[in-house]
């Protein structure tokens, strides 16, 4: 298969803080380019296409690009819920190759904790005209719920523990650790998650991602800009995208669109999962590592409950290091999108500049996951490999 | 806090009439016979426009389920459960087990739609049928 497109990832940034109660989020947006555009070492007036989320206030990309006052010719502003940004790599990287721009700036800020969503008790207003929404009310149900669903019928064909999906959040802890500016950095054991309250049985407080305020930046650049910068090169080689919904009705709620997106993206930069050797994978709750690993191919379906028990995932432990920022689950889940974060923690170690403590050694390759949406019912699969040269 | 809401598109609406009068339809399409839901303009397999509001046989077997310990709702206090149950006729609907609940795990379990008033509506909720586990 031929290779992608070539773009590098020149810039990468993520908002220190977990709480910005006094920022606007006009303010934060600004702040992520600019921490981008340092690591970089590129001008605000290189940046010639945009690319963002809904969090970005305003009509699409308009209000944003204009306080930014960036000059522009490329937009896109994909909306696949938190897997947004690790798709607009992609697409960055496709407009590049395409010759609409060279510089390209991703950027992702919200604040939800210090605006109410951080108790999870707010209900979410669905619009009506959304058909699909048919699936979930008027029954009760949150966000969690289709996980939650997806988690027990795992248990239920394959085996799968509370136990072991515990391990994906313990990982997370040894690795948040290391990590000055993860929400939570206590070392967390396998009991403790087990025996934290229910949220949604199966899933356990412990088993849910953060909630926090913050952001990042990302910016993809032409391979000639890339080699005039004084950072090391991270160079996408592969990505595909896969959303995935309810089919009219007859849908298998263990199977994510990983299954779809892993293969294509990992067929495209002519690698397997045993070239892997660090991977950040999405983790809204821990069951979505846990599908991940099965649909990207890491282990056989049904098997990521035995993939990631007994420190499977603890970054020089484990037979995959993952998510070594500390992930969603402990770190950083800023705007309730988690497809930023995940970018920018490949990027670091792809660079070698992960703590020294979960740094993998000589690290070529990357793979990166993000589900954004709901499991089950209706989300998007990004997967993206990324290489350094 | 508020009470949950139903989902009431224009499409949505022959479908919650039927749950008024206590028997769940949905659309059979008139050229390939698929029977979908969630309710939409088109067949999700053949496009046709062209379908007809049917009753289903209202039983089915759960394919998962969900106890919620968190209020969200006003109308659901926890701890509540969420079903999702494929229907015989194939669409997977979510609802809610009321009555007797099963030792261990509920997949696999047979259950029976019922009605009854919810918060000012009438919803289904489903029960179980007293036969031995169906397939899982």
């Amino acid at each position: 298969m031929a290779r992608p497109a070539s773009a590098y990832i020149a810039g990468a940034y993520e908002l220190p803080m977990r709480l910005y109660p006094d920022k606007s989020l006009a303010e934060l947006q600004a702040e992520a380019m600019l921490g981008a555009l340092a690591d970089a070492g590129l001008e605000r007036s290189d940046i010639d296409g945009f690319f963002c989320g809904p969090d970005a206030p305003g009509t699409g990309p308009l209000s944003i690009a204009d306080y930014l006052n960036l000059k522009l010719r490329h937009v896109d502003t994909t909306n696949t819920s938190g897997s947004s940004y690790t798709i607009h790599v992609a697409h960055a990287a496709q407009a590049i190759a395409a010759g609409k721009c060279d510089v390209a700036l991703i950027t992702l800020a919200g604040r939800p904790r210090s605006e109410g969503r951080a108790k999870g008790a707010l209900a979410r207003t669905d619009n009506p005209q959304q058909p699909d929404f048919q699936w979930e009310h008027p029954f009760g149900l949150a966000v969690i719920n289709v996980y939650g669903m997806t988690a027990m019928r795992h248990m239920h064909q394959y085996g799968t523990t509370s136990e072991q999906l515990a391990w994906v959040k313990v990982a997370a802890s040894h690795h948040a650790q290391h990590n000055p500016h993860a929400l939570f950095r206590d070392l967390v054991t396998v009991e403790e998650v087990a025996n934290s309250p229910l949220v949604c049985d199966p899933l356990h407080r412990l088993d849910c991602c953060v909630v926090t305020d913050g952001g990042g930046a990302l910016l993809v650049v032409r391979p000639e800009i890339a080699r005039n910068l004084k950072r090391p090169l991270v160079r996408l080689i592969g990505s595909a995208e896969a959303p995935k919904g309810q089919n009219g009705g007859e849908f298998d709620i263990t199977v994510s669109g990983a299954a779809q997106s892993g293969p294509a993206a990992l067929a495209e930069a002519g690698v397997t999962c045993a070239d892997i050797r660090y991977a950040s994978l999405y983790d809204s709750f821990t069951i979505t590592v846990l599908m991940q690993l099965e649909d990207l191919g890491f282990c056989a379906k049904g098997q990521g409950g035995a993939f990631v028990a007994d420190g499977g995932l603890i970054s020089g432990v484990g037979r995959l290091a993952v998510n070594t920022d500390g992930g969603g689950l402990c770190n950083n889940h800023p705007a309730n999108r988690g497809g930023m974060t995940k970018v920018i923690e490949a990027v670091r170690q792809l660079r070698g500049e992960a703590h020294p403590a979960v740094q993998v050694p000589n690290l070529d390759l990357a793979l990166v996951n993000a589900i954004g949406g709901q499991l089950a019912v209706r989300h998007a699969s990004a997967t993206l490999v990324l290489e350094r040269e | 806090m508020a009470n949950s809401k139903i989902v009431m598109g224009i499409d949505d609406i022959p479908m919650w009439a039927s749950i008024d009068r206590h028997r769940l339809e949905l659309q059979t399409c008139d050229d390939c016979g698929a029977i979908r839901y969630p309710p939409a303009p088109v067949c999700p397999k053949c496009l046709s426009e062209k379908a007809t509001w049917t009753a289903v046989s209202g039983e089915g077997t759960i394919i998962s389920w969900v106890v919620f310990h968190r209020k969200y709702f006003d109308d659901h206090p926890p701890p509540y459960n969420s079903t999702a149950v494929e229907l015989d006729e194939g669409p997977i609907i979510v609802t809610q087990l009321q009555g007797d609940e099963p030792e261990g795990s509920w997949i696999g379990k047979r259950v029976r739609l019922g009605y009854a008033e919810h918060a000012g509506r009438t919803q289904h909720f489903a029960r179980l049928i007293a036969t031995p586990a169906g397939p899982g």
